[in-house]
């Protein structure tokens, strides 16, 4: 038996999807792919199957990535694909499937990618300078529903803005899993009224900023 | 309205999965090479509608059809109509998100009758007139079918034609008479038509007349409409499409799994039981078919779980072969198999072992009544010994959890019955505790949901006044007080809403404007109870000038004309007057197998009726 990790991309319609739903779904997609997976133990035996990184209802994302554990040693990560990708909706697209290389407990990171249409100059030139301030008050739920002071300002890094014509894109990565997870609309309603945007995944990282795999 | 402004929408509301569609299962066609777009719509929202066995076959046996195109429609929760309304998105199909309004067929099913503001409201999200008479063109055609419409009159002013029965093949009879039409075919012609097709009807070719004391005086037929329509039936089950595939949702619903029907009907005739007359005769499927059928499902859809469904599912004649045949494969592929409504006392220990519905959900006992004597007059089987005998063999395996369900308000009823439902209740934990083998360490807890009964159509109790709500609330607090143990646990229905239901089931054409009135006041979603206006109700009615309590709590005579007297289900009038007569005197009345009680179904030439006994 072999640990395997799948990456792929969360496209379009999936984003309606919240995070327990793709778990009902996937492992259906797992039974259909016929790949000879491992299957809980107890009373209600079902596809040992494990997301690493929740992604909030509403977006989307470039980099998901998926724990399974394969039977049969010969059945390689190239069969995964191949029987997997053809069960899943044209919204799901699988990039990579390899060995696991780190423990889920690693990840440190989350960059986004938010894409604005229709940002007029007065907002993008605010929205420039709200991100450069030294500090970015907003309040945070915590796990046992207490209320939080955080300084957003302190937790935002590789932070860039870009404008191409109307259209703006907001780079920016976050402390993610662990405790420390922000989401970063979070720091959108601190600024307050936007036009329309979509937020992206782009990527998964570890506390040394590489690519968390 | 651009995409992006949707997506915006949707991700405002709740439960964004309920109105994104794009499920794996859905189904996908040119709109420009199709003739006929059919909106399936169900009148409650989508985890409700998407649980629903009736709604995945005909979606898939019509998009099996190049044709037609037969998408999905639900009725929105109350966050996203609010967004709706205010943003004017009108209600839209889940396939191709187009308006209903750009549809051929718009066809509801209607299971329940508390679902049916939300067609209305369906129709008006969707800007379709409400009224059948202010739909001149032939498109869009409003149809329905569905149990609720054995008795259709409290909704007949908004429908164009009801499917009476089951409605694999009326269905696609009609659907080609409607291409004959739908280029410029003149809408009453094609009613005109369409009423000469069995199982369709018709009804605004019908024409009510009351009494001076409000009860229908005569339904008479115009033209040349017949002067009763009678229910359709699949005559073999082993022949008729059944789905090789079913959407499968993204977001959690209410049952969901892969559904096997194993048989249509039910030989028992439990007295309150509309579907135990209305789906008559009893006909089954194969082992074979119904074991071939269900592996594909599962193969296509992925689910690990197998359901099997019909009426009182112990009855199928060769229950044991099929779990047999059926667990071959199961076990293998790690699929577990449930059973809904299990009869377990004849069943093989072994065998019961292998069912999972019942390893998880424990024991489960439709008794509906609280004393034999109440239990022959509802012509409900089951004794006190078998059940407990039953409990005793369970707790000996190590159950502790019994589960039952009682009615309350049924005809002939006293106290002295409901005293028996607290009385059973003990008995059992008694049986708990006097046994020395009992499970150790462990508590025994009886759980009871007491349901009110609402006399239903076509049923022998159709003529029984049903009880005020008071007198609901007042047998219900009877109940508490009568508690004996702290093993159990009552459970109840809504009295104002089992009131209205009552209204509805035997509800006639005047209704309609009831409904309207309600709706048009704020009322739909009513089955839910954090929705459910009952003030409104009341209201509309004194709006209307019709008294809510001439349907639901008046005696009829054998002799008056019920609303639904010219629809034929099979069962014929004498009889339910016979049976109703038997139950007012304790009698009960043999199962189908046992002995026929010439109901009548057996017209249709098929099913139990023709088995050698
Ligand atoms: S005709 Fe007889 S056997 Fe057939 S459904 Fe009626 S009672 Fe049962």
């Amino acid at each position: 038996m072999r640990s395997v990790r799948i990456f792929f991309q969360k496209n379009d319609r999936m984003k309606y999807i919240s995070h327990l739903d793709m778990n009902r779904f996937m492992s259906r997609a797992l039974r259909l792919s016929g790949i000879p997976i491992w299957y809980t133990e107890g009373f209600n035996p079902h596809p040992y199957l494990t997301f690493l990184l929740p992604l909030s209802l509403g977006f989307e994302s470039d980099y998901e990535m998926m724990d399974i554990r394969v039977l049969d040693d010969n059945f390689g990560n190239e069969n995964v694909r191949a029987a997997l990708q053809p069960v899943l909706p044209e919204y799901i697209k699988i990039f990579k499937v390899a060995e696991a290389q780190q423990k889920p407990g690693k990840i440190a990171y989350s960059s986004y990618r938010i894409d604005f249409k229709d940002l007029s100059d007065e907002l993008y030139q605010k929205l420039g300078d709200f991100l450069k301030q030294e500090e970015i008050l907003t309040q945070k739920v915590g796990k046992k529903g207490k209320v939080k002071e955080l300084n957003l300002a302190e937790k935002i890094t590789d932070c860039k803005l870009t404008k191409n014509g109307e259209s703006a894109t907001l780079y920016l990565t976050l402390p993610a899993g662990g405790a420390d997870n922000v989401n970063p609309t979070l720091l959108l309603k601190a600024f307050g009224e936007l036009p329309f945007y979509r937020i992206r995944r782009t990527a998964v990282l570890d506390a040394e900023k590489n690519l968390f795999e | 309205m651009t995409e992006e402004k949707f997506e915006q929408l949707l991700l405002s509301v709740q439960k964004p999965g309920r109105y994104s569609g794009g499920e794996p299962g859905s189904i996908m066609k040119d709109k420009s090479k199709v003739d006929v777009r059919f909106a399936f719509c169900f009148p409650d929202i989508y985890e409700i509608g998407m649980s629903h066995l009736g709604m995945k076959i005909l979606y898939s046996q019509f998009n099996a059809r190049d044709d037609i195109w037969c998408e999905r429609v639900f009725a929105p929760w109350t966050d996203f109509e609010t967004v709706m309304r205010e943003n004017n998105i009108p209600l839209f199909a889940l396939e191709s998100r187009d308006p209903l309004s750009a549809f051929d067929i718009i066809g509801f099913t209607m299971q329940y009758e508390m679902s049916y503001t939300n067609v209305l409201n369906m129709l008006d999200l969707a800007g379709i007139p409400l009224h059948s008479r202010d739909r001149k063109e032939m498109a869009p055609l409003v149809v329905a079918g569905g149990p609720c419409v054995c008795n259709p009159e409290p909704i007949a002013d908004f429908v164009d034609i009801f499917f009476l029965g089951e409605g694999e093949e009326v269905d696609l009879e009609l659907i080609d008479l409607y291409k004959k039409y739908k280029n410029g075919g003149n809408k009453q012609e094609f009613l005109r038509e369409a009423a000469r097709i069995e199982g369709v009807y018709v009804p605004s070719l019908y024409e009510v007349s009351y009494n001076d004391d409000g009860t229908v005086q005569s339904v008479t037929p115009k033209g040349d409409a017949p002067k009763t329509v009678k229910k359709r039936i699949i005559k073999d089950l082993d022949k008729t499409f059944y789905p090789k595939n079913f959407v499968t949702p993204y977001i959690e619903i209410v049952h969901d799994r892969a559904v096997e029907e194993i048989f249509r009907g039910c030989i028992r005739g439990c007295r309150f039981c509309q579907a135990g007359y209305i789906y008559r005769p009893v006909r089954e499927k194969s082992v074979d078919t119904i074991s071939e059928q269900a592996h594909t499902l599962c193969n296509t859809t992925g689910y690990d779980e197998l359901s099997l469904a019909s009426l009182s599912t112990s009855d199928y004649r060769e229950i044991e072969p099929l779990l047999n045949k059926l667990l071959d494969w199961t076990e293998r592929e790690r699929v577990s198999l449930s059973l809904p409504s299990l009869r377990i006392d004849n069943f093989s220990e072994e065998l019961l072992e292998k069912v999972s519905s019942v390893r998880k959900s424990g024991l489960t006992f439709a008794a509906e009544a609280g004393t034999q004597r109440l239990r022959d007059v509802i012509n409900k089987n089951i004794t006190e010994e078998e059940i407990l005998g039953t409990c005793k063999t369970a707790f000996e395996g190590g159950y502790t959890a019994v589960k039952l369900y009682f009615m309350l308000g049924l005809p002939t009823e006293t106290d002295e019955d409901l005293k028996g439902i607290t009385g059973l209740a003990q008995k059992i934990v008694d049986e708990y505790y006097h046994l020395e083998n009992r499970p150790k360490g462990k508590a025994v807890s009886v759980t009871a949901g007491v349901s009110s009964f609402v006399p239903k159509p076509f049923t022998p109790f159709q003529f029984e006044p049903q009880i005020t709500a008071e007198e609901i609330c007042r047998k219900q607090q009877f109940l508490k007080e009568n508690i004996t143990t702290k093993k159990l646990r009552l459970s109840f229905h809504d009295s104002a809403t089992s009131f209205l239901e009552g209204v509805f089931a035997r509800g006639d054409r005047r209704i309609c404007r009831v409904i309207e009135r309600a709706f048009k006041n704020g009322c739909r979603l009513d089955g839910w109870t954090e929705c459910f206006l009952p003030e409104v109700w009341l209201d509309a009615f004194r709006e209307e000038g019709l008294d809510p309590a001439f349907y639901a709590n008046r005696k009829r005579e054998y002799t008056e004309v019920m609303p639904w007297d010219h629809l034929d289900y099979g069962v014929t009038k004498e009889f339910l007057i016979r049976e109703n007569k038997l139950a007012h005197k304790a009698k009960t009345t043999p199962n189908c197998r046992q002995k026929c009680a010439g109901c009548g179904a057996n017209c249709y030439g098929e099913g139990v009726c023709f088995e050698k006994r």
